[in-house]
């Protein structure tokens, strides 16, 4: 036990442990969703195999903005409100990340959608377990 | 001194690790159309802030990071959110809550780890690498340049300053009744809710949603000399 203000650096203790880090590109496809309906579309990371990778980061730019997280949700993202769109990431197997993005049309209506690029940068942290 | 050109260094408190839940196998049943909460007591003297991975296979193949509370694997976007997991910490527990909305029993596995708050000056207990080394330049260890504690106003937001003129990696925590929890961000009645980074700040939003008191949080953060 130590008093971990003191230290900047303490090898008595374990830190999580930054491996790979990857940039990924989702162009999202401008098209009609129909009422009710929604589509899809994702892109994967591939990292080695072998080591339990874990704690990945991504950090979202749209709009100008960069955004931490593993799950984007936004509302109301386009002109017409009944628009919902999702965006996250989740580890598919030992060797794939996958970013995968959803636009939902809510409305009776049809309603154009996509036609733009989503970046994220993911951070593979390890620890020992 | 430019922190990305250091894997680790001695101007920098590194995050260092003081509780974990690897499972072990361990996993919490949750039966078809049902809840569940479970209160795992850390035993200690703050309200750790949590990291980690869940998923509803042994594997964790497939998984996702806490601080998404829908596992998106299983994800139904016409009838909904099936499968869903809420992480929080208090001054006693990690509370696993846990919702199965789908027609089978599910069981939720999960790997955790935790650090101490910024505002915590205290001892630390110790929780060992299990490989050969405490610190190996393998890897790169988050620095942290900036981290503390801020409280936000309902449908209002607080700049915190960096000033390292690249977008940092950061992890932010909010405190909602009493409970810590991972903060994710979402954009919600054109408002753009929980954190998000430039190249000189961090900005932190109480977001319009999810808040129905209205009430003010306390958010806790990390800003890392590591480029996001």
């Amino acid at each position: 036990m130590a008093v971990l203000s003191h230290f900047t650096l303490n090898s008595d203790y374990t830190a999580i442990k930054e491996a790979q880090n990857f940039s990924l590109t989702l162009n999202v496809t401008k098209k009609s969703v129909r009422p009710y309906d929604y589509y899809n579309s994702y892109a994967d990371i591939y990292v080695p195999a072998g080591a339990f990778i874990e704690n990945v980061t991504i950090y979202w730019s749209y709009t100008g903005d960069t955004v931490p997280s593993s799950e984007l949700i936004v509302d109301e993202m386009y002109s017409y409100g009944m628009m919902q769109t999702e965006i996250f990431l989740y580890r598919v197997n030992a060797t794939t990340y996958r970013l995968r993005h959803y636009v939902i049309n809510t409305d009776e209506n049809s309603h154009n959608a996509g036609g733009y690029t989503i970046t994220a940068k993911a951070h593979l942290f390890v620890t020992s377990q | 001194m430019d922190a990305r050109n250091f894997l680790f260094s001695s101007d920098y408190p590194m995050p260092v690790i003081c509780w974990e839940w690897a499972g072990n196998g361990d996993y919490w049943n949750v039966g078809a159309n049902q809840t569940r909460t479970v209160n795992v007591a850390h035993k200690l003297p703050f309200k750790p802030l949590l990291i980690g991975q869940w998923a509803l296979r042994a594997d964790f193949a497939p998984s996702q990071d806490i601080n998404t509370t829908t596992f998106y694997p299983v994800y139904d976007p016409i009838n909904g959110e099936l499968v869903l997991a809420y992480m929080s910490s208090d001054g006693t527990n990690v509370i696993f809550d846990m919702q199965n909305f789908s027609a089978t029993a599910s069981k939720f596995y999960f790997r955790l780890w935790a650090y101490a708050p910024p505002d915590y000056t205290g001892e630390m207990p110790n929780v060992y690498d299990t490989t050969s080394f405490q610190l190996s330049t393998d890897y790169n260890y988050p620095k942290i340049v900036k981290q503390g504690t801020v409280s936000v106003n309902y449908k209002s937001e607080v700049t915190i300053p960096h000033g390292l003129g690249y977008i940092p990696q950061i992890r932010v925590w909010e405190e909602v009744g009493g409970k810590i929890s991972p903060c994710t961000a979402f954009w919600e009645d054109g408002k753009k809710g929980g954190p998000r980074v430039t190249n000189q700040s961090l900005i932190i939003r109480n977001y319009v949603a999810g808040n129905s008191s209205g009430s003010t949080r306390k958010y806790y953060y990390h800003i890392y000399g590591d480029e996001s």
